[in-house]
C-alpha cells in the first residue's frame, strides 16, 4: 500500500520530467542571484519571494504559477529597485509553460503582456529599463518571443505524438477487425461444411444402434455402428475445438452477450417433440430465375436439408415463397444457404424426432430475403435424446452456430433472431438482397 | 411502450451524467475563484503594508541630482578623538549620514570587520541602482583597488558617477574607507618598527 504512492509519484516525475528540469534550473539560477544580490526594497523582496513560491509551484499548477509570475515581473517594473534575483529567469519560464500549457491566443497575450510591460520603462527612460535603447530591446523581445514558441513547439510535438498513437492504434484495431472477420469466415465455412455432415453420420449412427437392439446376433454390427458413431463426435469435437479457437479474439468484445444468450436459447430449445411424418421437397416458386445457379444453389440446399431431416425422421415443411430478385448478390444467396443448413443441422442436433413438425419458410422480395423457422419445445423434464440412454454418446450443442451466422449477417446488413415463445422455437433472419457499394466494389475487385 | 421504457433510464442516466458534469465544473470553478480572489485580497493587503515600510537608499538618485546633503545633526558633543588621524576623524564625524557609522567612529577606530559592514550598506545602495562594487586585486590577491561594475539597469556612465558618489556618502563609505585605510597603514608601519 505504501509503494502505491511512491510509484505514482515515481510515474508522475517520468512524465513530468521536463517541466521539473526547467523549474529546477529556474529556482536554482534565481535563489543563487538571490543570496549573491538580496532585495533590498521590501516590496521588491515580496514580489521576488512570490516569484520563487510560483517557481516552485509551476510543474504542478503551471498555469497558475506562469501568470503569479508574470505579475511578479511586471510589478517589479513598478518598484525602482533592482537588487534581488533577476526576474528575467522567471519570465522566460513562464513564457514558456504558458506557452505549452494554454491555447495560442492566451500565449501570445502573456507574451504581448511581459513585451509591453518592459517596454514602458525604456519609453519611460528610467533607470530600471532592460536597455537604454529600443534597438536593446530587440534582443529581449527576441528572447521572450523564443520562450513562448518553445513551450509551444513542445507541446505541437506532444499532440503530433498523440495523433501518430492514435493513428497507430487505429491500424492495429483495424487489422484486428480485419484478422476477426476472416477468423469468423473460415469459423462459419467449417461449421457449415464439415459439423452438418458429421452429425447427420452421427445421428444415423445412433439411429442403427436403436435399431439394432442389444441381441447377441447384431454385436459385430453393433460395433461398427458405435465406431461410426464415436468417431463422428470425436471428430466434431475436434472441429468445435478449432472454431472456439478461431473465434477465440472476439471473447471480449461486445458479441458475447449475443452469443451466450443464443447458446442459452439453443439449450431452451433442446429436445423438442416432434412427430414423425413425410416432408415433400418443395417446389420451385420463382419462374424468371430459376434457371440461375443462385436459383440453384438454393434449390440444392433446401433439398439436401430436406433429405437429412426426412432420412432421420424428422417430419415437417421447408417452402420458398415470392421471386427470386434479379440483382440478388451472391453473398446474400449463400449466407441463406449457409443457414439453411445450420437449422438443419440445429434440428438434427437438438430435436427428436416424435414431438411435432419443423416449419421453414423462405420469403424472398425486392430487397431481402427472409427465413423464418419454427418448431416446438419439448417439455424440460423430457431430455432423453437416445433411448439406451448413452448421454455420452449423444451430440452436444456447440452454441456457436447460430452466432456466427447472426454475425455474417449483421456484416451484410440484416438481423438474426432467435426466440422461445410459448412453447414454440423461432427463428427469424433477414438477409438484404442488394449489398452495400464497398462490398460490392469488394466483390468486382 | 418498451421501446420508451428501455429509452428514458438511457437518456435520464446521460442527462444525469451531463449534469453532475457541469455542477462539478461550477463547484470546482467556485472553489478555483475563491482561492483565486481570497489570494489576490491577500496579496493586495500584503503589498499595501510592506509599501508603507522604508525604502531604504530610495532618494539617492534625486539627492545626488539637486546635491543635497542630509548629513546628520552636528553637535559640540563628540568622542574625543586622538592619534595622529583626529582631524580627519572629527571631519568624518561632522560628515556622517548613518547611526552606523556613527557607531563605529565613536571609539575613534575603524577596524576591518567594521569597514565591510559599511561597504556592505554601501553595496546595497548601488545593488538598488543595478551597480556592484568589485575590488581590484593584483596577482598576489592584494586589493589595490576598487570599481563599480553596472550588472542591471541602463543608467548613463554620468547617471552612474552621480549614484556612486551618492552611495558613497550616504553610506559614510567615502569617510570611513580612507580613514580605516591611514589607521591600517599606521598599524602596519608600527608593527614593522
Amino acid at each position: 500500500m505504501n509503494g502505491k504512492p511512491a510509484a505514482q509519484a515515481a510515474q508522475w516525475m517520468r512524465a513530468h520530467w521536463f517541466r521539473l528540469a526547467i523549474a529546477t534550473f529556474t529556482l536554482a539560477a534565481t535563489l543563487v542571484e538571490w543570496s549573491v544580490i538580496p532585495p533590498i526594497y521590501p516590496l521588491n523582496f515580496l514580489f521576488s519571494g512570490l516569484s520563487v513560491i510560483a517557481i516552485v509551484l509551476s510543474p504542478f499548477i503551471p498555469r497558475i504559477s506562469g501568470w503569479v509570475i508574470i505579475v511578479t515581473v511586471v510589478a517589479r517594473l513598478f518598484v525602482l529597485d533592482l537588487s534581488g534575483p533577476n526576474p528575467l529567469w522567471a519570465a522566460y519560464l513562464a513564457l514558456a509553460i504558458i506557452g505549452y500549457d494554454s491555447a495560442i491566443p492566451v500565449a501570445v497575450g502573456a507574451l504581448l503582456t511581459v513585451t509591453l510591460a518592459e517596454c514602458v520603462p525604456v519609453a519611460l527612460n528610467t533607470f530600471n529599463a532592460l536597455s537604454a535603447t529600443w534597438i536593446g530591446m530587440v534582443n529581449y523581445i527576441g528572447m521572450f518571443t523564443l520562450a513562448t514558441m518553445g513551450g509551444m513547439s513542445f507541446r505541437w510535438r506532444k499532440q503530433r505524438d498523440k495523433i501518430r498513437e492514435q493513428a497507430l492504434a487505429l491500424e492495429r484495431k483495424q487489422w484486428q477487425l480485419d484478422t476477426l472477420q476472416r477468423n469468423t469466415r473460415l469459423a462459419s465455412r467449417i461449421h457449415d461444411s464439415a459439423s452438418g455432415g458429421l452429425s447427420y453420420i452421427a445421428l444415423t449412427a445412433q439411429r442403427e444402434l436403436r435399431r439394432i437392439g442389444d441381441d447377441e446376433a447384431h454385436c459385430a454390427e453393433r460395433q461398427d455402428w458405435q465406431f461410426v458413431n464415436d468417431q463422428a463426435l470425436s471428430v466434431l469435437d475436434e472441429i468445435h475445438h478449432v472454431i472456439d479457437l478461431l473465434e477465440q479474439p472476439q471473447s471480449s468484445d461486445q458479441s458475447q452477450p449475443n452469443d451466450s444468450a443464443d447458446s442459452k436459447v439453443q439449450e431452451s430449445s433442446a429436445n423438442p417433440v416432434m412427430k414423425r411424418a413425410e416432408s415433400p421437397v418443395p417446389e420451385s416458386s420463382s419462374s424468371s430465375s430459376a434457371t440461375s445457379w443462385q436459383w440453384n444453389t438454393l434449390q440444392s440446399a433446401m433439398r439436401e436439408a430436406n433429405a437429412k431431416l426426412t432420412h432421420l425422421g424428422f417430419t415437417g415443411t421447408i417452402e420458398t415463397r415470392g421471386n427470386l430478385p434479379d440483382d440478388c448478390a451472391d453473398e446474400a444467396l449463400t449466407e441463406a444457404a449457409n443457414l439453411l443448413g445450420e437449422i438443419t443441422a440445429n434440428i438434427t442436433r437438438h430435436m427428436s424426432t416424435d414431438a411435432g413438425e419443423y416449419c421453414c419458410v423462405i420469403t424472398f422480395s425486392k430487397s431481402a430475403i427472409e427465413i423464418m423457422e419454427t418448431n416446438p419445445i419439448a417439455i424440460p423434464d423430457n431430455t432423453a435424446q437416445n433411448d439406451d440412454g448413452n448421454s455420452a454418446g449423444a451430440l452436444k450443442p456447440h452454441g456457436s452456430g447460430l452466432s456466427m451466422h447472426r454475425r455474417m449477417i449483421r456484416s451484410l446488413g440484416g438481423e438474426l433472431n432467435a426466440t422461445a415463445e410459448d412453447g414454440d422455437w423461432i427463428l427469424y433472419a433477414r438477409i438484404p438482397a442488394q449489398l452495400g457499394s464497398p462490398k460490392s466494389e469488394r466483390r468486382a475487385s | 411502450m418498451t421501446g420508451i421504457q428501455g429509452g428514458n433510464p438511457s437518456y435520464e442516466r446521460h442527462h444525469h451524467s451531463w449534469r453532475g458534469i457541469v455542477s462539478c465544473f461550477n463547484r470546482w470553478h467556485h472553489r478555483n475563484l475563491t482561492v483565486a480572489i481570497t489570494l489576490a485580497i491577500g496579496i493586495i493587503i500584503a503589498v499595501l503594508l510592506v509599501s508603507l515600510l522604508p525604502q531604504p537608499w530610495s532618494g539617492v538618485v534625486s539627492n545626488a541630482s539637486n546635491d543635497s546633503s542630509r548629513a546628520m545633526l552636528t553637535t559640540s558633543e563628540h568622542p574625543e578623538f586622538t592619534g595622529p588621524h583626529k582631524y580627519e576623524a572629527l571631519t568624518a564625524w561632522n560628515s556622517l549620514h548613518t547611526e552606523l557609522g556613527r557607531s563605529i567612529l565613536e571609539d575613534g577606530v575603524v577596524t576591518t570587520g567594521e569597514l565591510v559592514k559599511v561597504r556592505k550598506a554601501y553595496n546595497e545602495c548601488l545593488s538598488v541602482y543595478g551597480l556592484q562594487a568589485k575590488t581590484i586585486t593584483d596577482g598576489n590577491g592584494e586589493a589595490i583597488g576598487e570599481s563599480v561594475v553596472p550588472i542591471r539597469g541602463s543608467m548613463s556612465s554620468q547617471q552612474q558617477s552621480a549614484v556612486i558618489d551618492q552611495c558613497r556618502t550616504e553610506s559614510d563609505y567615502r569617510w570611513l574607507e580612507p580613514l580605516a585605510n591611514a589607521q591600517s597603514a599606521e598599524q602596519s608601519t608600527k608593527e614593522s618598527r
